[in-house]
């Protein structure tokens, strides 16, 4: 069956289950998900309840143990490698821990993945990057190292490397991890802008409920609450938020006691 | 199998590969060259004490510092010296590409991190081995020989005839052939020790830790193989 625009949903995850050798129980357990066409999702949930993992498992650097990833009528299990290398092709990432070369600089590390992957000439891969530069408003510090510029800076070069490639799909990893609040909405809101510009398919995976909250209110997204592996509740902010979930309710409010904290104390 | 040979583009990477072959090799030269001309030495010093004492005479000193240098000494303490620079410099390069999530963004992008990182270290590593022996041998020998003129009166000439009829080509070919193995077991095991490193930044010292250790360990147990295969049947 062929792909088409009327298939809204481009990320399908159907009953994913993956577990890391080591651990005892599923990091993603029967999980099951579907992201629309252009559309904004969050992904919530403590640390350690298998963000990372998730966003991994869909842009194929994990496989799952059982289950199956549909990316735009594609599945990642019955694809042949072709296929899934095409399909893979459009979804981009970026990372939690920055995931930035950093015997690169800044302008390097924007123009490797368009040579890379497309191909292109030093030339055209300059100019190329020269406008994710300008896209990320990065102008001025193309020739510094990684480590050389600030955390909001790296997030900033991070997302123009993931759209450098005009992916219709991103998966953002915790953008906003390690950020003061402020720099945090300026990240969010730059991906937010990004993405109205470009309408690709996001979901971002963030622990900043309060951010959350805020962002997806004004742009009316969904968020997806992870815990234990599992999606617990998909809704709007408000929905959330009045979740009667007791996994959910103590996260919102912020309480020390409950199932959360259960194994804590 | 099949599948696998099937579906690998190897791509050969000029760049990173004439890098490695700077950093491993070129950047070692100071560190090694200095330690086998002290080694050289030594050497001289030692044989001539222990011929004296047995033989009653010196004459062949030179020849044999020059066949145990050739034959053990060069390839291995080279070796031995590389793995200490450059082996658990690739185990943290790599455990910290892993740690930082380097790896991920490079399997995003399609890129083999075998390709793109060990082969290039290979190369530059059996560069590094191969010259650096070469050269910290030629470097103890001209050491001897200055030596020996001061100390056992040889000359130069006389001091490198000796040399010459006790060293044959089988000796370098070997010799090239150990350094060619060592050269590889660095980068290999180094490699290993960093895609399998543990997530957070202790993990990574251990690693560049488990690479020196094994990596020494394997090399002076090939060494051990390989002059039993050469010269021990
Ligand atoms: N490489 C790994 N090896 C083993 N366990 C891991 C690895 N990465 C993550 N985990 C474990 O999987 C669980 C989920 O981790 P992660 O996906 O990083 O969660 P999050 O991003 O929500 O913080 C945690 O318990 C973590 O310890
Ligand atoms: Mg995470």
């Amino acid at each position: 069956m062929a792909y088409t625009d009327l298939d809204n949903e481009v990320v399908k995850v159907d009953a994913v289950t993956f577990d890391y050798s080591n651990a005892a129980s599923p990091v993603i357990d029967q999980l099951t998900l579907a992201l629309k066409k252009s559309e904004i999702t969050f992904l919530i949930g403590p640390s350690g309840s298998g963000k990372t993992t998730l966003l991994k498992l869909l842009a194929g650097l994990l496989e799952p143990g059982a289950g199956d990833i549909t990316i735009q009528g594609v599945s990642l299990k019955r694809a042949n490698s072709s296929e899934r290398r095409a399909t893979l092709r459009k979804v981009a990432m970026t990372f939690q821990r920055s995931g930035l070369f950093d015997s690169k600089t800044v302008l390097e590390n924007l123009i490797f993945p368009l040579q890379e992957l497309n191909r292109l000439s030093f030339e055209k891969a300059l100019a190329e990057a020269e406008k994710v530069l300008d896209l990320v408003e990065l102008k001025g510090h193309e020739s510094k190292l990684p480590h050389e510029v600030s955390g909001g800076m790296q997030k900033r070069v991070g997302i123009g490397r993931a759209l450098a490639l005009s992916p219709e799909v991103v998966f953002y990893d915790d953008p906003t991890a390690g950020l003061d609040p402020i720099t945090s909405k300026n990240i969010i809101e730059l991906i937010i802008q990004i993405q109205k510009e470009n309408k690709t398919t996001n979901l971002i995976s963030t622990s900043d409920l309060d951010l959350a909250v805020n962002i997806s209110r004004k742009i009316a997204s969904k968020i997806a609450f992870l815990f234990e592996g599992k999606i617990l509740q998909i809704g709007t902010a408000d929905e959330i938020l009045g979740s009667i979930n007791p996994v959910i309710h103590q996260f919102t409010r912020g309480l020390l006691e409950g199932p959360l904290t259960k194994g804590a104390r | 199998m099949n599948y696998f040979l099937k579906n690998r583009k190897f791509r050969w990477r000029r760049e990173e590969t004439l890098e490695q072959m700077y950093v491993l090799g070129v950047q070692s030269i100071p560190i090694i060259v200095v330690s086998l001309a002290f080694i050289g030495l030594m050497m001289i010093l030692e044989l001539a004490f222990h011929m004296r004492l047995v033989l009653k005479h010196d004459s062949l000193v030179p020849a044999f510092s020059a066949v145990l240098m050739v034959r053990e000494l060069g390839p291995v303490i080279t070796c031995l010296l590389l793995t200490s620079r450059i082996g658990a410099g690739i185990a943290a390069e790599i455990g910290s590409m892993k740690v930082t999530e380097q790896l991920d963004a490079l399997k995003l992008l399609s890129i083999d991190p075998f390709d793109y990182l060990v082969i290039p270290r290979w190369i530059g590593s059996v560069f590094a081995a191969l010259s650096l022996t070469m050269i910290s041998i030629a470097v103890a020998l001209g050491g001897g020989a200055l030596l020996a003129a001061q100390k056992l009166g040889t000359s130069s000439g006389e001091y490198f005839n000796t040399v010459f009829f006790f060293v044959k080509f089988p000796d370098v070919l070997r010799c090239l052939i150990k350094a060619f193995v060592f050269g590889t077991i660095i980068p290999f095991i180094a490699s290993y020790q960093g895609f399998s490193c543990e997530l957070g930044s202790a993990a990574v010292g251990e690693a560049a830790t488990q690479a020196v250790v094994r990596a020494s360990l394997s090399i002076i147990i090939a060494d051990f193989l390989l002059t039993y295969l050469f010269y021990a049947i």
